[in-house]
């Protein structure tokens, strides 16, 4: 068989990456192991979350599945940071796993992706270029172009105290054929560990001694086709650990395996194991733990802050060491998992594969961990994949000036995966900009420019953009003098000037109703706009002044150095530069800026070699130029 | 073509005859320069004294030549220095020899401290020190730039953006790990914190500009009319009253200036055309040249006659003139009766000016020059701190640290449980302010400025 697009892996980048290129109109199989597991939370079983949230608003904002699929399956909505700024409000939602893996699946069939039921051991190469993939069976698969989304499964080892299991995730095998393979060609590999926690029948929970967490009421959802939320909404459970807790962990730690020097991948230091806690921060009496049911008819509960790879019976004492937890049963142990990943900085912005043309890589591979961050690789490297195999010669990338994806990407090209990557919203230069609120009016043009967007978004975008732009300017033309606003109640300005509604919006503490007696005109912005536009109003000042920064950006990252640029003939260049630049190849001097190990004086002589250059071509173009040697 | 890679060499001293001539080499080929003389290159490190010949064999100079192997020189790459005769004829041959090889061009403006730079030898403060110091004119200037040299503006910089950069990290927290458990009074400390760190700038920036006049100097304008006794005053000022730093004359047809060095600040005496209403218009020209000194000055001294009864009503046409910082001279006291001076003395003692009145004539005393110069250098030197060690020495300094705390203040005015996200685009904004100072942001036109400020060879 020949396809336009191959998926390999069916997690979250590869879902993301599958159903983007078919909406690019690719011809897409995506093979996987497992095709029941599409979809599959390995880990805990919630969606979104700060800086997280804001990728899933990007993800559907370019018409992606993981937005609506969790709106399907949300279970517990909160908006984290509800009472600060808008552009750190993170929508995040717990979900039911069973239930989201559902509409994972139903995303998937309906965007018309074939799914290929097979282990991927080798790929197929011609003239340097990937062509395809062979499965295990020795099946050849042909494709224009593959993306590889292997998440946890390269070389993956299982660690539960002294014993060492491969498997990819628990009860399936890894890929080791292909982490061979990969290894094969010279990519930079390394090892990464992540670990996860028991989980727990929730019948043996002593749910009447815990503090129990309500679900925003009402919900808001991720994505902007979603209406309402119909999934009945939970609560979840709060308790700690306890000093008979840090007293077990710390009597047993040498049996952990991440302490015991079992593993050799880097974990990430924002999610630590409960061994971690307890050593790293030995004055802290106790740490919080969020019971997290992982469905409406499952009993499983995911227990959110004990991630630990102990031996059984210490988990076992560990847990009933918790208050509401005495009697609960272990139904899965904890466990850490270590995998191979491809130091991200072989990658281009495409997420192509320096070295390997036609070969795209996302998710945890590329040393990322979560499924929002592989999901926003999955949906770019799809559209770039789909892109390639149309033989339409153009990419789709994005930038630290347009969103979350794109200063994720911009960093992992740019600054490698010293530790699972993680997204925040203290990546974001431009985070009064790239909210989670305005998603789609940052990027939902630009989808529908590449082809990504379907239907049914374009014309409730379009439906929107015009609603915004109706309510915009109606903000601008209702205008008051200092006498009207002092009879309606409001501040003042000392200056005397009329002002608008969205100059009244600007100042802290006044909201859209505030103005709605005032300005009765504005009842025609719908409900769902006016907390977007005081938002808009809210950071107006600070975004004048950030655009200055991003201009200073943009003028970067137009000057590309060509990749076959010679270092070696720039002066001025200190050999540890000199080997940064040429072992990692900026594209443009907007990235090499950021490239840790780097001076500003490097960049600049390379800025200006640069120029030299290309001043004597534009002169060798007019004919002026006096041939000069070398 | 042509690249950075060249090796670059320059007359590191002035043109013209004298003693001795250096001239500097570097980059990659330097160690093969004196070859093209018919020298072998010492071993790094050491001089060695050399017979030069030019391309026919004939004989150059007779010279020492030093050897620095990169990175241990000056600029961090190989280096050689050529310290030859100072004679037009053999720094010239030199020169054409160097300028005549391969791989070999003349440096451009400030070329030697941009290697420097970017080979991390200097920073952008160290670049800057250096320039004041070569620039340097008093004992003062020299101090200063040394101090800036040594780091004076670099280390609390540092310490400020490291402060900085834990405050701006944990309100990041506070944001970012909204779900964890942070310390309950992590907000408290971060204001209190935040207060303290701009409370230290602050302190710094409240210097009255000492640093930038020690370095820049100060223009005092001599402003008055007529046969007031201005060029007198400047001949006194500068036949030996005051170390007279430099002397030109004029470029403009009416002003003549003077350069003296007063506690150690350089100050430009300004003696304008006197100012008098006038139908002749070349003289209108000088006049009107003269209004602009004034008000151009960093300080202006208002000259008039006491002989000349109309002097309270020039006095506030001079005031028109001249800026807030400005002192009172009355001259001729040598040609008044004791009564009318004393009555003069009693009406300068009430004007809200600094005014003193004395005699400039040749027999007049020693005392009276003292009195000008003590007026002087209370236009000039700041009252009250004459021994402080101001440490920002450039306008760009001040700028960029006032930017910092104008954040701060801006960050703790924030409230961190509403609005976190503004407050840290404000130690956002600090931290780029503190950043243009050291050179890490924004450099590209900074190094500009700065390096084409340099002359060659330097």
């Amino acid at each position: 068989m020949s396809w336009d697009v191959i998926i390999v892996g069916g997690g979250h980048a590869g879902c993301e990456a599958a159903a983007a290129a078919a909406r690019m109109g690719a011809s897409v199989a995506l093979v996987t192991m497992r095709a029941d597991r599409i979809g599959e939370m390995s880990c805990n079983p919630a969606i979104g979350g700060l800086g997280k949230g804001h990728l899933v608003r990007e993800i559907d904002a370019l018409d992606g599945i993981m937005g609506r699929a969790i709106d399907a399956s949300g279970i517990q909505f909160r908006m984290l940071n509800r009472s600060r700024g808008p552009a750190v409000h993170g929508p995040r939602a717990q979900a039911d796993r069973a239930l989201y893996r559902a509409a994972v699946q139903r995303f998937v069939k309906a965007a018309g992706v074939v799914v290929i039921e097979a282990a991927v051991g080798d790929l197929l190469v011609r003239d340097g270029k990937c062509r395809g993939v062979v499965d295990e069976a020795g099946n050849a698969h042909h494709a224009g172009a593959v993306v590889l989304t292997t998440g946890t499964f390269l070389g993956g080892l299982i660690h539960l105290g002294e014993e060492i299991t491969p498997a990819g995730r628990i009860g399936e095998a890894p890929s080791n054929m292909l982490s061979d393979r990969l290894r094969g060609l010279d990519l930079p590999i390394g090892r990464l560990k992540t670990g996860t926690p028991p989980r727990l029948d929730g019948r043996s929970i002593d749910w009447g001694r815990l503090e129990m967490q309500p679900a925003d009421d009402p919900p808001v959802p991720f994505s902007t086709l979603t209406g309402r939320i119909t999934v009945p909404q939970i609560e979840c459970g709060i308790t700690r650990t306890t000093a008979e807790t840090h007293r077990i962990i710390a009597e047993s730690i040498h049996l952990s395996a991440v302490y015991s020097g079992q593993i050799a991948g880097q974990g990430p230091r924002y999610c630590p194991s409960i061994e971690d806690k307890v050593k790293r921060f030995a004055d802290k009496a106790s740490h919080q733990i969020f019971l997290e049911p992982e469905g409406l008819e499952d009993d499983t509960v995911y227990p959110n802050g004990i991630s630990t790879s102990l031996p059984r019976d210490v988990q076992d004492a560990l847990v009933a060491s918790i208050p509401g937890l005495e009697a609960a049963r272990i139904l899965q142990y904890g466990y850490a998992i270590e995998y191979d990943f491809i130091d991200p900085r072989a990658l281009s912005r495409t997420l192509a594969l320096t070295a390997m043309p036609g070969l795209f890589l996302a998710g945890q591979i590329n040393g990322t961990t979560g499924y929002e961050e592989a999901a926003a690789q999955g949906l770019v490297a799809g559209i770039n994949a789909a892109l390639l195999a149309s033989g339409a010669g153009n990419s789709f990338t994005l930038g630290r000036a347009d969103s979350y994806t794109g200063v994720m990407i911009d960093d992992l090209i740019t600054r490698g995966a010293p530790e699972p990557y993680r997204m925040f919203t203290s990546r974001a230069e431009y985070r009064l900009l790239l909210r989670a609120d305005n998603a789609d009016q940052r990027l939902t043009d630009r989808g529908i420019g590449i082809g990504c967007v379907g239907p049914e978004r374009q014309s409730a975008w379009q439906e929107k953009k015009d609603s915004l732009a109706r309510a915009r300017d109606v903000m601008e033309t209702a205008r008051a003098r200092p006498a009207e606003l002092r009879s309606a109640g409001l501040p003042i300005p000392r200056d005397g000037a009329v002002r608008s509604a969205a100059n009244m919006l600007a100042l802290d503490e006044i909201g859209f109703d505030r103005l709605l007696d005032l300005w009765p005109q504005l009842e025609v912005v719908p409900a769902a706009l006016r907390p977007q536009l005081e938002a808009d109003c809210r950071y107006a000042g600070y975004i004048d002044r950030q655009q200055a920064d991003i201009d200073a950006l943009h003028r970067d990252e137009a000057i590309t150095i060509p990749a076959d640029f010679d270092y070696a003939l720039v002066g001025g260049l200190s050999a540890e530069a000199r080997d940064v630049m040429m072992r990692l190849r900026p594209e443009t001097i907007g990235q090499a800026n950021r490239l840790p190990g780097l001076t500003p004086a490097a960049v600049v002589a390379v800025l200006r070699h640069l120029k030299r250059q290309q001043m004597t071509e534009t002169r060798g173009a007019t004919g002026k130029a006096v041939a000069e040697p070398g | 073509m042509r690249g950075d890679i060249d090796t670059i060499f320059a007359l590191a001293t002035p043109p013209g005859r004298s003693a001795i001539a250096v001239i500097r080499i570097s980059g990659p080929q330097a160690f093969a320069a004196p070859a093209l003389f018919g020298c072998v290159v010492p071993a790094a490190g050491t001089f060695r004294m050399a017979r030069l010949v030019d391309g026919d064999g004939g004989r150059l100079d007779e010279a020492l030549i030093l050897a620095m192997r990169a990175p241990r020189s000056s600029t961090g790459e190989d280096v050689v220095e050529i310290h030859a005769h100072g004679s037009t004829a053999v720094t010239a041959a030199i020169l054409r020899r160097l300028g005549e090889a391969d791989g070999f061009r003349p440096a451009g403006p400030g070329e030697f401290t941009h290697r420097m730079f970017a080979n991390g030898k200097i920073d952008l403060l160290g670049a800057e020190a250096l320039a004041d110091l070569i620039d340097a004119e008093t004992d003062r200037q020299r101090l200063q730039a040394w101090r800036q040299r040594d780091g004076s503006l670099h280390r609390p910089v540092d310490s400020w953006r490291a402060a900085l950069v834990r405050l701006a990290a944990q309100l990041e927290a506070v944001i970012d790990f909204a779900d964890e458990e942070l310390p309950g009074d992590i907000e408290a400390r971060i204001h209190a914190d935040t207060r303290a760190l701009a409370d230290a700038m602050s302190a710094v920036l409240d210097d009255d500009h000492e640093g930038e006049l020690v370095r820049a100097g100060v223009t005092v304008s001599l402003v008055g009319p007529v046969n007031a006794g201005k060029s007198t005053l400047l001949n006194r000022l500068a036949g030996g009253d005051v170390a007279i730093v430099s002397s030109q004359a004029g470029t403009t047809r009416d002003i003549v200036s003077v350069r003296i060095g007063l506690d150690g600040v350089p100050v430009t005496l300004l003696d304008t055309a006197g100012v008098r209403d006038t139908d002749d218009v070349i003289e209108a020209e000088g006049v009107r040249r003269a209004r602009r000194a004034a008000r151009e000055a960093d300080a202006a001294l208002l000259v008039m006659d006491a002989t000349d009864p109309e002097w309270p009503a020039e006095l506030a046409r001079l005031r028109d003139i001249a800026g807030p910082n400005r002192s009172v001279l009355l001259t001729k006291r040598d040609r008044l009766d004791s009564g009318a001076a004393s009555s003069v003395a009693a009406s300068l003692s009430a004007l809200p000016e600094t005014a003193c009145l004395v005699s400039l004539a040749a027999v007049s005393t020693d005392e009276d020059m003292e009195q000008v110069i003590d007026m002087l250098r209370g236009l000039v030197v700041p009252a009250n701190r004459p021994d402080t060690q101001s440490i920002i020495t450039r306008a760009r300094h001040r700028h960029a640290l006032e930017r910092a705390v104008d954040a701060l203040r801006a960050a703790d005015r924030l409230d961190f449980g509403s609005a976190p996200e503004l407050a840290a685009e404000e130690y956002r904004r600090a931290a780029d302010s503190l950043g243009r100072l050291t050179g890490q942001v924004d450099v590209e036109e900074l190094l500009d400025s700065i390096f084409s400020s340099f002359c060659i060879g330097k």
